[in-house]
């Protein structure tokens, strides 16, 4: 017999969890991923009330363990470890997960922040590229013509004309 | 004959002045106008310099990208 004892741990992100597991051993191959919770499975067989979203399968955990698993919940993942499997998988291990995670996630962050950074500058070179356009089309109209240089950056167009 | 001559800057974050010589009167002021017409929803800024008997124009509009107003 053993009992499950559930554990609150601030991990809110499906992918950096994931990659935390990995990073503890559980590939995706040892991990069970559903969008809809599944119960969890005990040692002998039996379907334990509890329910994960992230299942490692208790014959990916040891000998004699249960399963463990995440649960999604709007306050992040819980995990579920069984009071047997507290041995291994208790505080200790699921601190080292929390470690692992927050370094997934400080590079799940500079990674969206870069291609944040990116998006702004390619829309900006859009803007650019659309006046640069713009101007020289109505300076043609207008009767001018133009000398374009740029410097870095920034863009110069002379647009000269002969007035009688 | 005279050459009329504008200069026009764009920067990198898109934002946009012009500068008009050799145009007499206001008329340097409403070629700009007819110029930047349309390019920027940004605002616009209009700034007169006297020069020997002509009036030198600046305008210049400016648009930010990637910032909400």
């Amino acid at each position: 017999m053993s009992a499950y004892i559930t554990m609150l741990t601030p991990m809110t992100d499906r992918e950096c969890l994931l990659a935390a597991l990995t990073d503890l051993g559980f590939d995706h191959s040892k991990v069970e991923v559903h969008d809809t919770p599944v119960p969890l499975v005990g040692y002998a067989g039996d379907r334990r009330e509890q329910v994960a979203n992230i299942v490692i399968r208790r014959k990916h955990v040891g000998t004699s363990s249960n399963d463990v698993g995440f649960l999604a919940t709007t306050m992040g993942y819980q995990a579920s470890v069984s009071s047997f499997d507290q041995r291994i998988f208790g505080g200790a291990w699921l601190q080292k997960l929390n470690t692992k995670y927050q370094s997934r996630w400080g590079e799940k962050e500079a990674r969206l922040a870069a291609e944040e950074r990116r998006r702004i500058d390619e829309e900006r070179q859009r803007l650019v590229e659309a006046q640069r356009q713009a101007v020289h089309q109505k300076a043609k109209k207008l009767g001018y013509r133009v000398e374009e240089t740029r410097e870095g950056d920034k863009i110069r167009m002379v647009l000269v004309k002969r007035a009688y | 004959m005279k050459e009329q001559r504008i200069v026009v800057d764009i920067d990198r974050d898109g934002g946009l002045s012009a500068e008009a010589h050799g145009f007499s009167g206001d008329a340097c002021l409403a070629e700009l106008e007819k110029l930047l017409e349309g390019l920027s929803p940004g605002i616009a800024t209009v700034e007169r310099k006297p020069d020997a008997g002509t009036a030198r124009l600046v305008a210049s509009r400016s648009q930010q990208v990637g910032k909400k107003p």
